[in-house]
């Protein structure tokens, strides 16, 4: 029992995290439409980032204080990211605003390459650490009902704090905020929020500014935790199907969909992978977003599409 | 002016119907293939073959397949390396496994494989489109990336699913040399651009074009969505195995799960963005594309005098092909073929200006 | 107008009732369309005209009610079965493939009936040495006579994106003609076009009706060309049934002209 619990919790975990990526995904889709495939490109990109601005801090301006290295690594991350906000919608949004779902879906395909070359280019393709300070030991809970207690990972628990933290923050400001408000009245209908006088520019870089802030914080977890590498971004690829299982415009499906899927691969791995010869984890999230689609296209929490003609 | 149709007339649909309408198409069309298979094996060097030209026609073959599905029928993939290594492991199985049974034979069966493989992942398609058949693909990518890792008897009982041919041998002829191996991919890639071709101008690529256009006026007019999606994505993994198998055997002779693996599926959807969706010919552009800008960043900085290291070298390569995607979906969604047919418009009335 | 004989009823609607979530599109609507005539639905916009072409196409399936055509009766169409059935449609806002030419927009209303298969498509050879050849060849000279009967000849090759708005509604009417249908669904079909494309496009619709006897419904709402060429009108508002009689008739009826031109207070 106590090893499926450990399962069970490290699985919660790890979906946490997902989540975190899957945000960024629906905010996205939710302002613009857009399915943005560049979000696991932009978690390394900002990740990269603020590793490498905490070391360059530093060594350039002879900073002691790690602490205050690394708060202007994130300013300086954060800029860079509205700044990758902007020229998107510059370069690439602003010229296909009435093409289909599935020219954009490839643009930001192409974003998604182009992000991860220059990220490479630019800021180095070797593994970075980045220290912000997470604890790192295991806590050992519950020792008295279990047989030397059921371990915790102390980092994954802070993780999953603010990513709750960050999901409160992003529904209160899409339900009470002006904002939030003409972001959904543009994920639903490009042409008419623009007749009604909202700036779909300045909206949209709005969006992927909050969602490069989501991918950075993302990023600087899941980075602190793995070390920053190339194959983060595939790992992000995982946030796809967790946005098909909570709904593409919900925010506490990303949370409830990153939730099953992490439970869901790690139990699966533990429990079902042996009889299969293991290793069935880069396949599961996959594989069960594909039997959600078949039942419930529209994902636990998201809104059923009418076709009128 | 030399690009003219004066005096050719039709007189007879067939006429007006037929693959290249005007006569100086057909001439450069059968020039060229004269000259692929008659000349080039005589004067390419065996680099060539080996690094530029059996590649770009594999490849062509695969985004060909694809093209069908994306292009033609307007259903998204991500998981065409999936697809081709289901026709490469297939193959490899049917040739290893069965006394006596011929190359030509197995890799067709490969294709049969992967065909029912992609009508499987197709019927999704049926309830659902766009962004979401792209994450149901991708279920399809990783579950053959495990499987054949993992399952020891699609694999032959190999340990880390890596599997290799010998000896290749067709009709009494073996299959050795560059030049021969060449020919080989080129008779599978002529016979089934013609075939894929007739199928496109046919009415069941009227179906596909239908269904991509706008399927509500589709299921009016009569046409049963199921049945176009599902044979737009028959025929894509039947042609897309093909080009597995010949990419297994003939390019590689032996490899491992990892040859198809997701990047292998994006580089043939960028093929066939860049070269053109809906465009036969447009797959073997973007092919083409694909094939020679690695070589391309690998030799010319060397020849300008500025050495480019292989890790950077690989990071501009998607540098550039993601601009390239963002720029050709915003300038020319048609991509090559397009740019291409424009500019034989402008031909046809060179030299004047319109 | 014609001698051709209008005939018993072929198709019927009966109590039909349509309500997308919260809106209620049609409620309770019955009529029925005699062989051979030409019938207009008419009524102010939102008034249901275009979900009741739907619901008998199979588009939408209605909650409530029962469309019967030639004596068989269904709960719901499918929209394949009642392309076989012989009822073909226009579109309001076109609904023309885009990523075709005009031959191939209108061979694509030929679809149903071409029966060869994938393996005779993709080994199809020129010059009628194979069956998809053949039936490509025959399909292409129908298609060709709509094309002429349409006077549209010039823009056979033209993508019908490429094309002027009235071409295109005409290339619309073509891809139905195409199917040869029994029963032909017109939704406004003269919208956005000056007086002389009406002219041509009613006189086209006339046509069609006099010599192959397809009955017309017809969605339209210039006053003057329903009075024109409709044997019977029906007027819908707000999603009910307010008029079901001949041109004259409905045209004096009070409740329909306060429907469109409101009532005074």
């Amino acid at each position: 029992m106590g090893a499926f619990l450990e399962t069970l919790i490290g699985g919660l975990m790890t979906g946490m995290l997902y989540s975190l990526v899957a945000l960024g995904f629906v905010l996205i889709f939710k302002a613009s439409g857009v399915f943005n495939f560049a979000q696991g490109a932009m978690v390394l990109f900002a990740a990269l980032a603020m590793a490498r601005f905490a070391t360059w801090i530093p060594k350039f301006t002879g900073l002691e204080s790690k602490l205050l290295a690394n708060l202007l690594a994130f300013i300086v991350a954060l800029l860079v990211m509205i700044l990758v906000a902007w020229l998107v919608e510059r370069l690439v949004l602003g010229k296909l605003v009435n093409q289909e779902g599935i020219t954009l879906l490839m643009a930001t395909l192409g974003i998604s390459y182009f992000m991860d070359g220059f990220g490479q280019t630019v800021f180095g393709s070797d593994i970075y650490k980045l220290d912000i300070g997470m604890p790192k030991e295991p806590m050992f809970l519950l020792d008295k009902m279990f047989q030397g207690g059921i371990l915790v990972n102390q980092e994954d628990l802070v993780a999953t704090v603010i990513a709750a933290a960050l999901v409160a923050l992003l529904s209160a400001f899409f339900q009470y905020t002006g904002t939030g408000r003409a972001l959904r009245a543009v994920a639903d209908d490009h042409q008419a929020a623009q007749s009604i006088g909202i700036p779909l520019n300045r909206i949209w870089v709005i969006v992927w500014s909050v969602a490069g802030f989501v991918a950075l914080v993302a990023g600087i977890i899941w980075g602190s935790k793995l070390g920053v590498q190339f194959s983060l971004s595939l790992v992000a690829l995982k946030a796809l199907p967790v946005v098909i299982l909570g709904g593409l415009t919900s925010v506490p499906g990303a949370i409830i969909g990153g939730l099953i899927i992490g439970v869901g691969e790690k139990l699966s791995e533990v429990y079902i992978g042996p009889r299969f010869g293991g290793g069935i984890e880069i396949w599961f999230a996959y594989v069960l977003a594909l039997i959600f689609l078949l039942v419930r296209p529209q994902g636990l929490f998201g809104e059923k599409i009418i076709d009128r003609v | 002016m030399f690009y003219r149709e004066n005096g050719q007339f039709k007189t007879h649909y067939s006429a007006d119907q037929q693959i290249f309408p005007i006569r100086q198409d057909r001439v450069v069309i059968l020039a060229l293939l004269a000259f692929a298979f008659v000349v080039v094996p005589f004067v390419a060097s065996e680099y060539v073959f080996r690094a530029l030209l059996i590649p770009f026609l594999i490849l062509s073959l695969a985004a060909l397949g694809l093209n069908i599905l994306v292009g033609y029928c307007g259903q998204i993939s991500l998981g065409t390396g999936g697809f081709m290594a289901v026709g490469a492991y297939a193959a490899y199985n049917f040739l290893v496994r069965i006394d006596g049974m011929p190359l030509i034979v197995a890799i067709l069966l490969g294709g049969v494989c992967a065909t029912v493989f992609g009508v499987l992942f197709g019927v999704p398609s049926l309830r659902i489109k766009g962004l979401y058949l792209a994450v149901a693909t991708l279920a399809a990518q990783f579950f053959a990336d495990w499987a054949f890792l993992r399952i020891k008897w699609l694999t032959n009982n190999s340990s880390s699913g890596s599997v290799g041919v010998g000896e290749l041998s067709a009709f009494g002829w073996t299959i050795d040399s560059p030049a021969e191996r060449y020919l080989f991919c080129l008779g599978f890639v002529a016979v089934f651009a013609l075939l894929a071709k007739n199928l496109v101008r046919s009415h069941i690529g009227r179906e596909w074009m239908a269904i991509r256009d706008m399927d509500v006026a589709a299921a009016v007019i009569g046409i049963r969505p199921v049945y176009a999606k599902l044979t737009a994505f028959a025929v894509s993994s039947f042609i897309v195995g093909v080009a597995g198998a010949l990419w297994g055997f003939v390019y590689l002779g032996a490899w491992e799960p990892a040859a198809f693996n997701i990047d292998r599926s994006f580089q043939l959807l960028f093929m066939v963005i860049i070269g053109g969706l809906g465009s036969i010919m447009g797959s073997f552009f973007g092919a083409a594309f694909i094939v020679i800008i690695p070589i391309l960043l690998d030799n010319v900085p060397m020849m300008i005098g500025v050495p480019l290291d292989t890790a950077l070298a690989s990071h501009m390569t998607f540098m550039i092909f993601g601009a390239l995607i963002v720029f050709f979906l915003i300038a020319e969604p048609h991509g090559l073929a397009r740019l291409w047919s424009v500019g034989k418009e402008k031909l046809r009335l060179w030299p004047f200006p319109h | 107008m014609a001698q051709r004989e209008i005939g018993s009823v072929i198709l019927e609607v009966k109590d039909i009732s349509l309500s997308f979530g919260g809106v209620k599109a049609l409620s309770g609507v019955s009529f029925d369309v005699r062989e051979h005539e030409v019938r207009a639905i008419i009524g102010p916009n939102g008034a249901g005209k275009s979900s009741m072409l739907n619901c008998i196409n199979g588009v939408y399936t209605p909650q409530h009610g029962s469309i019967t055509f030639r004596g068989r009766m269904f709960g719901h169409m499918n929209s394949r079965e009642v392309a076989e059935m012989g009822v073909a449609r226009t579109f309001q806002s076109l609904a023309l493939f885009k990523g075709m030419n005009v031959v191939e927009n209108i061979m694509s209303g030929r679809n149903l009936k071409m029966k060869t298969n994938i393996f005779q498509q993709a080994l199809r050879l020129p010059f009628g040495w194979s069956a998809a050849e053949r039936e490509e060849n025959e399909h292409r000279e129908v298609v060709e006579r709509i094309i002429d009967f349409l006077e549209i000849q010039p823009y056979r090759k033209t993508p019908v994106g490429r094309l002027p708005y009235g071409l295109q509604k005409r290339v619309d009417l073509g891809r139905a003609l195409a199917m040869e249908p029994a029963v032909l669904l017109l939704d406004e079909p003269m919208a956005g076009m000056n007086v002389e494309e009406k002219q041509d496009m009613c006189r086209f619709v006339l046509d069609v009706n006099d010599e192959f006897g397809t009955t017309i419904v017809l969605i339209e709402h210039d006053m003057g060309v329903v009075m024109d060429i409709s044997d019977r009108v029906v007027v819908l508002d707000y999603g009910r049934k307010i008029g079901d009689d001949t041109p004259e008739a409905v045209r004096a009826n009070a409740e329909v002209i306060s429907a469109y031109l409101g009532t005074t207070h």
